[in-house]
Formats: structure tokens, sequence, C-alpha cells
């Protein structure tokens, strides 16, 4: 009777580790939706079998993460790509919005006003309206440049809005992985439910910022700026702030780790990366900041002076009172564009004539969106007109080139999600299978018990009633 | 999250976000017919865009100019063609002058068709297109040239600041064929010299006088009418004197002018000057209120001392006491600036010489015509002539030219005048002479002519060429903005195409699982 004793015993096991495997089945189902969630495996193994031995065999069971850290690894660089590009284009298609591509509106329309009505006054050089209209086209070129700076400003004053922000989302997360990291330290390493939480959790800080992820042995995650900067250490989280470390007026912001340290150079990727890139990169280009000039300041300076050279040159020449066009902040050449504006010139102070003609100074300012003077071009030999025009390809190539990214990160980002899917994702199908076979198991080895049952009742049936 | 359903469902929806932003795209071109509507939508083609149509937009604005220029050079070259046939007018009118069965009535009535002539002629030299002269050069907006048949009328002091002081008076009395105007302008606060000179001439505007200052800044009236002026004024008026040159038909070859001096106040001044060229004589009044044989004989005393013989002084008795100045030529009587009285200046003269082109010259001179105006090549073209080199030709010295089409018309309107009494012969023969003059002018004119029409043919050449290349420009930026609607219409039904057959196939995939067919 040993033998059915342990053939019973062995069978119970056995229905034991088929009911580990069904409840397995059973997670991995509730949570094939969880973010984050890796399936788990249930690996069966024979026990040693050898009767002769006295060993009686039976199976036993152990769980087994599908999660696969490369995998893993690649989606958060492709998330952390994605959420840069998701967070530039739109603001690159903002800023772009700025730059005028008609020659109707704008800074070209404007300049283009102002070519026609001075054209206009070289027709009839005294007529008091034509005069008039000169002065008011002169001021809306003043406020075309003034309106465009305002807007590129504005992308700057919300990039950096946005830029604090992110780094309190970030500080977020890195508080929460940092705790889920000190749950697992405290025997919940093996929790399929913290480890889902954990990487949900990474996989949404990638998406502000570029990091990398090492895996510790005791299951906790080391989370770095870049490969560089700690973020999470263990149970501990260092904190990113973003500051304005330059004066007001100056383009720039900065990224400081926990201590002091600046490591704005370091977040590359994610919605915080393109915030600074937007801010410390892109709208300097434009407006300025402490090593450049910025090209709409350029342009602003280079049409003013022109133009002021050829008006009080020949106010000059004629004896009267030298007023020119425009003025601009004279300190800042970050503030050109923004502070542009029309000095008290009347309109019987624009002297038409140069010494040839009667019109001939306002023919030359007629002509000074398509002069070949090199006086009325900017130092790269471009008119004022297609100086802009390159601006505004800028930065509709700066927002054509994100949108084009965008669209393929999503791609990449979707690429990389699937393969982690196929490794570790809860597949119903395969699921279904497993359950099939787990439930034939498990009626195969009831069956057993049956069996035994029925052949110790007939060995029972053997002994003699008293 | 495990996609466990369908694993690709990501890319699916990234592949009808695409081309749902095709659709979009494309629907937006279509419906604003642009393909560039901002920067991103061509980046590298937004330079060379906006310069085309910056050239479209100058070439437009030159264009606006050359059409301003061409209705300036028509009007004038209508205006030349115009004055031409009025010297055709006038040479048919001289030799009905000359004929020796003219009569001197005959010839007074033909010397008014004659001066109507001037008068069209000076109307032509002050042609006007939208508000600007197309005569007057440089100075548009000014008239050139008025008809001026008498010396002008000079009254008061020399290069004053305004006419009449703040809390001044001036009283002037036109006196001219329709009966006599009473003009009175209070000096004021702010009031400048043009501006008192702009405020008399629209009150004289009726009477058909101009009034302005000649070179020597002198206040002088003009008209092509005889007239007389007197002016009266109270204060601290810079009017102190008159000297009048009119052209009357009772022609005694004199100036004659009479002063009626008021008493000055007390603390002023009695005195008065009398000045012929560049002498002036001083003469006190023993009594200015009532002058006597005294003061008359003091006056002409000291028109003696300084040599002065065209001028002297008589006493008027015909009403109240007056002093009264006759003699040839010019003089300039000037009271003592000092007075803060009241006096009164009279003007009637006779005999004064004809300006011998019988006009006005009302612009500052030189008087250019230096305007360009661009055409299509890039270079620049003058379009005007004035006045004065039209109809008022002048030698280097500023001498009247043989040419001159004023001058011409003037002597012919004297010759048939004949205001100094000719034999009937001896004005046939100075008709005759005007007619010469006529027929010169009229080659001048002829021959002027031609600029405008060689002007016209560069201007219709020049727009017809910007035409031309404005529409090479539009092609040019139709082709970069504009929205080619066949292809983007195949892209649009190709992306609805597409995106309906993914969304189809999408639908297809199968929705069960293994779960489904459990039992």
């Amino acid at each position: 009777m040993s033998g059915f004793g342990v053939s019973f015993d062995s069978t119970a096991n056995a229905l034991s580790a088929i009911q580990k495997a069904l409840d397995a089945v059973q997670n991995n189902i509730v949570n094939a939706s969880t973010p984050g969630y890796a399936s788990e495996r249930v690996n069966f193994s024979a026990q040693s079998f050898d009767p002769t031995q006295g060993l009686t065999g039976g199976v036993d069971v152990s769980l087994a993460s599908s999660r696969n850290v490369y995998l893993e690894k690649a989606v958060r660089t492709e998330t952390s790509a994605l959420g840069l590009l998701e967070q530039k284009s739109p603001i690159l298609s903002t800023l772009q919005s700025a730059f005028s591509a008609s020659g109707d509106s704008g800074v070209p329309g404007a300049l283009s006003s102002f070519a026609g009505s001075f054209s206009a006054l070289s027709a009839s050089p005294n007529d008091a309206s034509a005069r008039a209209n000169a002065i008011q086209a002169a001021s809306t070129v003043a406020q075309a440049f003034n309106q465009t700076a305002v807007q590129i400003s504005q992308v700057a004053s919300d990039a950096a809005q946005q830029a604090s922000s992110a780094a309190i989302q970030i500080n977020g997360l890195t508080a929460h992985i940092a705790s889920l990291n000190a749950q697992i330290q405290n025997g919940a390493q093996n929790d399929a439910g913290v480890a889902a939480d954990l990487n949900n959790s990474l996989d949404s800080l990638s998406e502000l910022v570029n990091v990398s992820v090492t895996n510790n042995a005791d299951g906790s995650a080391s989370v770095l700026l870049d490969g560089q900067t700690p973020l999470v250490l263990g149970s501990t989280a260092y904190s990113l702030t973003v500051t304005t470390p330059y004066p007001p007026g100056d383009a720039g912001i900065m990224l400081v780790a926990q201590g002091g340290t600046d490591v704005t150079a370091q977040a590359t990727q994610g919605n915080l990366g393109a915030l600074l890139q937007i801010r410390n990169q892109t709208v300097p280009y434009y407006l300025g900041s402490q090593t450049q000039t910025g090209e709409l300041n350029n342009l602003a300076k280079s049409f003013a002076s022109s133009v002021n050279n050829i008006v009080t040159t020949a106010q000059s020449n004629a004896g009267t009172t030298v007023e020119p066009l425009f003025t601009y902040n004279p300190t800042d050449d970050t503030k050109i564009a923004s502070s542009l504006t029309l000095t008290t010139i009347t309109p019987d102070q624009i002297v038409t004539a140069d010494g040839t003609s009667s019109n001939g100074v306002a023919t030359e300012l007629a002509n000074i969106t398509n002069s070949t003077d090199p006086a009325d071009l900017m130092s790269d030999g471009q008119t004022f007109i297609g100086f802009y025009g390159q601006l505004a390809g800028q930065a509709g190539s700066d927002a054509s080139q994100a949108a084009t990214d965008l669209q393929t990160q999503q791609n990449l980002t979707t690429q990389a999600q699937n393969q982690r899917a196929q490794a570790s994702g809860v597949s119903l199908n395969d699921q279904a299978a497993q359950l099939m076979s787990l439930q034939q198991a498990y009626q195969a080895t009831a069956r057993v018990i049956t069996i035994l049952s029925s052949l110790s009742q007939t060995v029972v049936n053997l002994i003699p009633q008293a | 999250m495990i996609p466990s359903l369908s694993p690709s469902i990501n890319l699916f929806l990234n592949g009808l976000s695409r081309l749902q932003s095709t659709i979009t795209t494309a629907t937006a071109q279509i419906s604003s017919g642009y393909r560039v509507s901002q920067p991103s939508d061509a980046p590298d083609q937004i330079s060379p865009l906006l310069q085309l149509q910056a050239s479209l937009s100058h070439n437009g604005a030159v264009t606006g100019n050359l059409t301003l220029a061409q209705t300036d050079v028509t009007s004038a070259d209508q205006s030349v063609s115009s004055a031409i046939q009025l010297l055709d007018q006038a040479l048919s009118i001289g030799a009905q002058g000359a004929s020796s069965t003219s009569t001197p009535t005959a010839r007074a009535t033909l010397a008014q068709q004659v001066l109507s002539i001037q008068e069209q002629m000076v109307a032509l030299a002050n042609t006007q297109v939208a508000g600007r002269y197309v005569f007057s050069g440089d100075q548009d907006s000014s008239q050139p040239y008025a008809l001026q048949l008498t010396q002008p009328v000079q009254v008061g002091q020399a290069a004053p600041a305004s006419l009449i002081q703040p809390g001044d008076t001036a009283v002037f009395d036109i006196q001219t064929t329709s009966g006599l105007s009473t003009i009175t302008l209070q000096g004021q606060s702010g009031d400048t010299l043009q501006s008192q000179i702009d405020g008399l001439n629209s009150r004289l505007q009726n009477l058909g006088i101009t009034a302005s200052l000649d070179g020597t800044r002198h206040l002088q009236f003009a008209s092509s009418n005889a007239f007389s002026v007197s002016a009266k004024a109270t204060g601290h008026a810079n009017l102190v004197a008159l000297v009048p040159a009119l052209e009357t038909a009772n022609n005694t070859g004199l100036n004659y002018f009479q002063y009626a001096s008021q008493p000055p106040q007390a603390g002023g001044g009695s005195h008065v000057e009398i000045t012929v060229g560049g002498a002036t004589a001083i003469a006190t009044l023993t009594n200015p209120g009532a002058p006597t044989s005294v003061d008359i004989n003091s006056i002409n005393d000291a028109l003696k001392a300084q040599g002065i013989t065209s001028v002297s002084a008589v006493l008027d008795q015909t009403s109240a006491p007056k002093i009264s100045f006759q003699g040839t030529g010019n003089f300039l009587i000037s009271d003592d600036s000092a007075v803060a009285g009241t006096y009164a200046l009279d003007g009637n003269s006779t005999g004064a010489a004809f300006p011998a082109n019988g006009v006005n010259r009302l612009l500052t001179t030189p008087v250019t015509a230096t305007r360009q105006v661009e055409l299509a090549d890039r270079s620049f073209t003058t379009v005007d002539q004035t006045a004065q080199d039209l109809f008022d030709h002048r030698n280097a010295d500023d001498s009247l030219a043989p040419d001159n089409v004023f001058a011409a018309l003037n002597s012919l309107r004297v010759g048939l005048t004949n205001p100094n009494g000719l034999s009937d012969q001896a004005a046939q023969a100075a008709i005759t002479a005007a007619q010469t003059s006529l027929q010169t002018a009229s080659s001048y004119l002829n021959s002027q002519e031609t600029f405008y029409g060689n002007t016209l043919n560069r201007i219709a050449s020049a727009v017809t060429q910007l035409n031309t290349e404005n529409t090479n420009l539009q092609q040019q930026i139709s082709a970069i903005r504009d929205t080619d609607v066949v292809q983007t219409a195949v892209e649009l039904t190709s992306a609805e195409t597409q995106s309906q057959a993914a969304m189809a196939a999408e639908a297809k995939i199968p929705r069960t699982s293994l779960f489904d067919f459990l039992g």
C-alpha cells in the first residue's frame, strides 16, 4: 500500500502544480491590458523518478517573467526620441507661424508696402498725402518687426514655462520609482504588479527625458540622466530644477541637478530635451542670446540703418533738420526687432531729392527691397526680403523636418513596442491554449487519482473480511 | 499593455493618421488654391517666392508711376499742341493787324483777341493733373505763371517778418473796373509772412488779383486787368509805401502818387523818405497833419540834394491839404517806420512800362524738372519740362529768348494796342515784327513737342515690357505657390481610397480568440 500512497502524493503534487500554472494563466489574462505588465510563464520540471531507488517522480513548477531588458531599453530609447519630437513639432509649427510665407503680410508685406509708398512718393514728391503714407508705411514696418519678435518671444517664454513643468513631472516620477525600489528591496522583487508599475513609470520618464536604466541584482532600478547624472539610486530620488541663470532678456534656461550641477547639455531627448533646445538654441537663432545678436535683429538693424542712412544723408545735403526714420534700442542688440519704432519725423522732413533729381531719394527707398547696392544688402549679399525668406525658410524647414521625423518616430516607437509585446505581452490565444493544455493535464491527473483510488479499493477488497 | 488581439493596431493607427493628414492637406490646398501657405510647406522656396512677390509688387509700383507719368505727359503734350494752335491763331490775327487796311479801332479789337489768347496760353502753362502743375517741374504744387500785363505794384518795406504785426490793421482799397473793394487784414499772433499773403490772396481771388513778394521781398500786386491799390495801416504796420504802375487808356507817361499824411501820435516821427534806385531823400515835415508849401519845399530840396530829378512833390489842395508826388519811373515813398499813428496811402498811377512778356513768374528760380521715372529696365528717364522751358524761354542772362512764346504774344498785343501812339505804318511794322517772333516761337514749341512724343513712346514700351515681366513673375510665383489641382485631387482620391481600404481591411481582421471557441 505504500506504493499507492506515494503515487497519491505525487499525483496530488502534480494537481497543485497545475493549479499554480492555471493561476499564472489567469493572472496573465486579467493583466492583459495593464500598462507595464509582462506575462509570466510557468515552467514545469520533472522530479527524479526511479522506483528502484525509491524516487517516486512528480513535477515541480516555477514562474518566470517574460520581460526582456533589451527590448525594454529599446522601447525607452524610442520613447525618448518620440517625446522630443512630440514636444518639438507643435512648438516649431507655432514658431513658423510668426513668419509670413506671403508677400502680402507680416514683415515682407510691410517691406513691400514701404517700397510701394516711397515709389508713390517718387511720382509725386510734393504730395503731402504721399509723404504721410510713406511715414505710415515705415511705421507699419516697425510694427511688423515688433510683432514677429513678440510672437517668437512668446514661444520662448512658453517653452521655459513648460520646461519647468516637465522638470516637476520628472521629479514626481523619479520619486515614485524610488518608492517602488524600496518595495522591491523590501521583498517585492517577484511581484509582477510592482514590476509593471516600475516599468510603466520608466516608460513615462523616458518620454519626458532621456534616461538610462540599470536593473540591479535586488530587482530595483537605477536611473541616470543620459547615463551620467543620477535621478534614482535605490530608494533615493534626485530632483531636477529649471532655472533662468541669465539676466532677463537674454535667451537661455538651465537644467540643474540636485547639488547645483548644470546638466542642461545632458537632456537631449524627451519633452524636456525639446523644450531646452527650443529655448536655448532655436529661439536665440532669431532673437539672440548672450553670444549672438539673432538674425531677426540683424535684419531689422540692417534695414533700419540703410533707410536711416539714405534719409539723413539727403537731409544733411539739403541742409535741413537731420531726423532719421527709425530708432531702436541702442544698447541691446537682442532687442532691435522688438524695439524698432518710428522717430518723431514729420512728413515735411522727408527730403526726396538727391543731387540729381527731385525724387532720387524716394526712388532709392522705393527700390530698397530689390536693390543690388551693397549698402542696401545684408552682410551675406542677400536682399532684405531674401534674407527674411531665408529666416522663414529655416523656421519652415525646422517645422517640416520635425513633423516628418515625428511620423517616422511614431512608427519606430510602435515597432519597438510591438517587439516588446511579442516577447513579453499576453497573447490570449497562447493563454487559451495553455489553459486547455492545463485543463487536460488536470483532468488526466485527476483521472490518475481516481484510478489509483479504484486500485486501492480493489486491493482493499482483496483483504478477507473478518 | 499587450496588444494581444492585434499587435499591429498602433501601426495601423499611425498609417491611418498619416493618410488623414494627407487628406487634410490636400483638401486645404484645393480649397485655398495655394500649395504654399506657410513656410513649412516649401521651406526652400520661401525666399525665392518672397523675392518674386517683392519684384512683382515693385513692378506694379513702377507701372503705376509710369501710368501717372503717362497721364502727365499726355496732358502736357496736349497743352503744347493747343499752344501751337493758339500761336497759329495769333499769327492769323497778326496778319490781319499788319494789313495796310487795318484801322486803329480794328487793331484794338484784335488786341483783345490776342489778350484772350494770352490768357489761354497762361492757362495752358498752368495745366494741372490731379492737382499738380505739369509745367511747374519740381515745384509742381505751385502755379508757374500768371498773366501780368502791368508791372508789379509794390507795397511795404523790404523783408518784413510779417506784413502786419499782431494787433495792427491794414486796409487795402482795391479799385477795379467792377468798383471799389475793401480788404481788411488784422495781424494775429503766430502769423507768418506767407500766411498773411495767403490770407490776402484768398480775399483777392474774386478780383483776379494776386499778391506776392518780389525778389527784394516787397509786397506786390498783379493782375491781367487794370486796377489800383491803396493801402492804409494802423499801428506798427509795415505798409508804408505804394508804388503803383498801372496801365490805363490815358497814358501820360507819368507816375502820380498822393500821400495824405495824418498827424503823428506823441513820440512819433514826422519825416518822409523817397527812394529812387539806390538814393534816398529824407525830409522832415513841419506840418504833417496839414502840409504846407514849407513841407513841399523841404521835400524837393531833399530830393535835389540826393540828385533825384525824376520825382517831385507838389501841394494838392483839392480837398484836405495833401502832398502829391509825380515823376517818371518807379519810386518808393516811405513814412518814418517809428511813426505809431494812422496814415493813408493812395495810389493812382499811369504810364508804367509793360512787362515784356506779359506774365509774372510765380515760381522760385531756377525752375527745374528733375523728377525721374523708373523704366522697365531699371533705368530712369525725365518726363517733365517746365513752362519756363516751353513758354518763357530765356537766355543765359535771363533775358527773353527770341523764341519766347509769352513775349511773342505780348509783343503782338502791344503792337496792336499801339500804346505809344505810333503811326499806322510804324504800328503795322511792329505787328509784322511780332509776327516773326510768333513764327520763331511756334517752331520752338513744335521742336519741344517731340520730347513728349518720344517720352510717351518710352513709357508705352516700358509698360508693355513690365506687363510681360509681370506675367512671367506671376507664372513663376504660381509655379511655386499655387496648387496643382489635378495632381492634388489625385492625391486626395488616392489617400481617401487607401484610408477606406485600410479601415475595411482592419474591420475584416477577426476579433475572436481561442477563448471564443472553448466549450
